[in-house]
């Protein structure tokens, strides 16, 4: 995250230009023995939608984790100091709910907070899933439509790898009808002069 | 640094003293203040455009490649036009999925911390109702509840994904069309 912004949000933008998005792309084109050109490109596309893929489930979490600190987080905390408040919560709830042990104090402030609003850390998580139902649904038509983009570049890709083999078979097959017809006119030529 | 609702209402107020642009290149510039992505535009659509194809040079030498594999030159250039605008929808899905800068947020306070400012703010001998003053207030503390909720911030960068994806489903629907051979 830039250090321009004051909200620690859990991911940076431009992922273009992130080392982490050029290695996943570099893994995918090796995967595919390092195509060039079009192929290449259409890679390159195949690659962002499972990069995609990953940031939104990624990201889907964080929201549900945001959204549980906003829970905690009192009606009556207003300014930069709820802020750090509600992005403390963030990182707690979020090592929390990963499963990494937390500091005694981390610890103590979690549990005071989700005391006072009557909860432990599945029934906030739950009622974090529930408020945000309209949010995730959202989100799982954007995974939803990578998947899709997927496979509709692998349907291109295998179009233009194939492309000269069903070219040189559709020609054939012309050849072929062509033959036939050649054929049938010369056969029936010879009948006219039969008859 | 989150921008005062002083200088948010001053910035206003000096913005409808202006104008607006004077000179041809000024009038040109504004003209595209509202284009967000252009992925929209109809030269898109209609044929491949020469600026554009600028930015992505290496599209060029595909329609070469195509057409050495057999692709006639007609269905070549609809292919490249394709991939060009799938590459433009993904470039618009990186620059769309950012964090909202702080300078694009109100400072955080409740309803009668706004109001009670609103009263201090301004002419005296300006004729503001107290129902107008109320009015701004609600609207202002809305923006200050929205600019102030860290889940919905986060949910902006996945809106402005999902703005995008009738465009998204378009190009690689398109792209999977034009790269069918066809004799």
């Amino acid at each position: 995250m830039a250090d321009h912004k004051e909200i620690n949000l859990p991911q940076s933008a431009s992922y273009s230009n992130l080392p982490e998005y050029q290695d996943h792309v570099n893994q995918i084109l090796s995967s595919y023995d390092l195509p060039e050109g079009v192929l290449g490109e259409l890679v390159r596309q195949m690659a962002d939608a499972m990069w995609w893929v990953k940031i939104y489930q990624k990201d889907k979490d964080h929201l549900i984790v945001m959204k549980m600190a906003m829970l905690v987080k009192s009606r009556s905390d207003v300014g930069m100091d709820a802020e750090e408040k509600a992005l403390r919560f963030f990182d707690c709830l979020l090592h929390a709910w990963s499963g990494q042990e937390l500091e005694p104090e981390d610890q103590a402030f979690l549990d005071s907070a989700m005391r006072s609003k009557g909860h432990n850390l599945a029934s906030l998580r739950a009622d974090a899933v529930r408020r945000s139902v309209k949010e995730l649904e959202v989100i799982d038509r954007l995974i939803e439509r990578q998947f899709k983009n997927m496979r509709l570049l692998m349907q291109s890709y295998e179009s233009v790898r194939f492309a000269p083999q069903l070219l040189k078979k559709m020609d054939l097959q012309i050849k072929q009808l062509e033959q036939g017809i050649e054929k049938n006119i010369e056969d029936q030529r010879r009948e006219v002069s039969r008859q | 640094m989150k921008i005062s609702v002083e200088k948010l209402v001053a910035n206003r107020a000096n913005a409808q003293k202006s104008s607006g642009p004077q000179t041809k290149a000024g009038k040109l510039r504004s003209a595209k203040n509202a284009l967000k992505h252009g992925l929209g535009a109809q030269s898109l659509n209609s044929s491949v455009n020469p600026t554009l194809l600028s930015h992505f040079p290496e599209l060029e030498s595909y329609q070469q490649e195509l057409i050495s594999l057999g692709y006639s030159d007609a269905q070549s250039q609809e292919m490249v036009e394709a991939l060009l605008t799938a590459r433009q929808v993904t470039e618009a899905k990186h620059s769309a999925y950012t964090d909202r800068l702080n300078d694009e947020r109100l400072a955080d306070m409740t309803l009668e911390g706004m109001t009670s400012l609103l009263r201090e703010f301004g002419d005296p001998a300006a004729t503001v109702t107290p129902t107008e003053r109320a009015r701004v207030a609600a609207l202002l503390f809305k923006q200050v509840q929205k600019d102030n909720n860290l889940s919905g911030l986060l949910f902006e960068k996945f809106e402005a994904h999902r703005k995008l994806m009738r465009y998204e489903q378009r190009a690689f629907n398109q792209l999977c069309k034009k790269s069918q051979v066809k004799k």
